[in-house]
């Protein structure tokens, strides 16, 4: 590589020399296929260092915007401090419909309590008015309606009229 | 004559919005397809090659520039709504596939310079197998013959250069400072001669590299 050559590649490129030099320079670049190919790779590197220069400085914003969101991801999932960590491979387009099952499931199981506590509290409301006398009918259903009882059998001392006559005796406020 | 119609299904269309918004440089979409190709990286990385954390996202850092320098120079863009690559052929796989394509070079390249890591081709070849990729079809996509291959091949470069040199071209280069302005600010070298001979040695060095990688690809 001729130095002294880079040297003006360097000033013409860097904008330092004034026409004059230019036009000389670019003449003889013309003339000589060493120092154009000289020429082309220092533009090369220029334009290569540039534009990876302008991509880290954007790449360092968006790593830090990445981090915070997903810092933040990690801290709504689990509502602690500590799961505010960096997480490198966190899944967001994988959460996001979890996260709305999730939800969907909830509001289904809470309608089906809702559901379920008003039907039982309702029910015995329904029973009551559907009874034949409108009195009584929860009474009945915890000692049991007429159906309940069988009538007494006809050995069954509750029909014996000894028995009654003898009770009938011992209350003595008749 | 008739046309054409391309159906495109919902994740095709978002990669299109992704990469036209990139090329269009709109910050917010860039920075959706930052995100858009991290969160697959990293889930991903490991069934592609092995390599700790902080060298993974080294890869992930040069895999992204070399990306999106891909579509400044339009070796994949958007035509009506669809994403292309060479030759205005449509890009088949996701662009997520075509960026560990590229995330696996890079991890090559790493690899030459920290040979501590093997290359689990197979594991490579399982993954981009189940879903129907063929890293061949798209060798010509990541690399550029004739001339184009030459730029790449220096972006490449450069991404591997010594901090040192790294530097000083970006400043010298970059920043457009002059090396007595660069002298200052670099203590370390003790004067201007020593970091003209630096600079020039960097260049040199860049060049043998540049050449030598190009040549090798050319006989390949």
């Amino acid at each position: 590589m001729d130095e002294k050559f880079q040297d003006r590649i360097d000033n013409y490129l860097l904008n330092r020399m004034d026409d004059a030099e230019k036009t000389e320079f670019l003449r003889e670049v013309e003339q000589d296929e060493e120092k154009k190919e000289q020429l082309e790779f220092t533009q090369d590197v220029k334009d290569s260092i540039r534009s990876r220069e302008e991509k880290l400085q954007a790449l360092k914003q968006f790593q830090r915007q990445y981090e915070q969101e997903r810092k933040t991801a990690a801290y709504h999932a689990t509502g602690t401090k500590q799961a505010a960590c960096y997480c490198p491979a966190p899944k967001v387009a994988a959460t996001e419909p979890v996260r709305s099952k999730k939800k969907i499931w909830l509001w289904i199981s809470g309608v089906a309590a809702v559901l379920v506590v008003g039907f039982l509290a309702i029910k015995p409301m329904f029973d009551y008015e559907s009874s034949p006398n409108y009195n009584g009918a929860p009474m009945e259903q915890m000692r049991g309606g007429d159906e309940v009882f069988s009538p007494a059998p006809a050995d069954s001392t509750d029909n014996d009229t000894i028995k009654y006559n003898i009770e009938k005796k011992v209350n003595t406020d008749e | 004559m008739a046309k054409t119609i391309q159906f495109r299904a919902p994740i095709q269309e978002n990669e299109a919005r992704l990469v036209a918004g990139m090329a269009d440089k709109r910050r917010r979409t860039q920075y959706e397809l930052y995100a858009y190709c991290s969160d697959y990286f990293w889930d991903n990385y490991r069934g592609v090659f092995f390599a700790e954390e902080n060298a993974a996202a080294e890869i992930l850092q040069n895999t992204f520039i070399a990306f999106w320098e891909n579509i400044e120079r339009k070796k994949i863009y958007v035509e009506d709504g669809i994403v292309m690559g060479k030759d205005n052929k449509l890009l088949n796989g996701s662009i997520l596939t075509y960026f560990m394509s590229i995330a696996r070079n890079k991890y090559l390249e790493y690899g030459r310079e920290h040979p501590v890591y093997a290359d689990p081709e197979t594991e490579l070849g399982r993954l981009l197998r189940a879903e129907g990729f063929d890293p061949n079809e798209y060798i010509d996509m990541l690399y550029d013959s004739g001339e184009n291959m030459m730029i790449n091949i220096i972006a490449d470069v450069i991404s591997h250069m010594s901090p040192r040199c790294s530097q000083i071209l970006t400043k010298f280069y970059y920043e457009e400072k002059k090396l007595e302005t660069i002298l200052m600010e670099m203590p370390t070298i003790e004067s201007y001669d020593a970091l003209k001979t630096k600079k020039n040695k960097c260049m040199k060095s860049l060049r043998k590299s540049a050449r030598e990688i190009y040549k090798r690809k050319i006989n390949s």
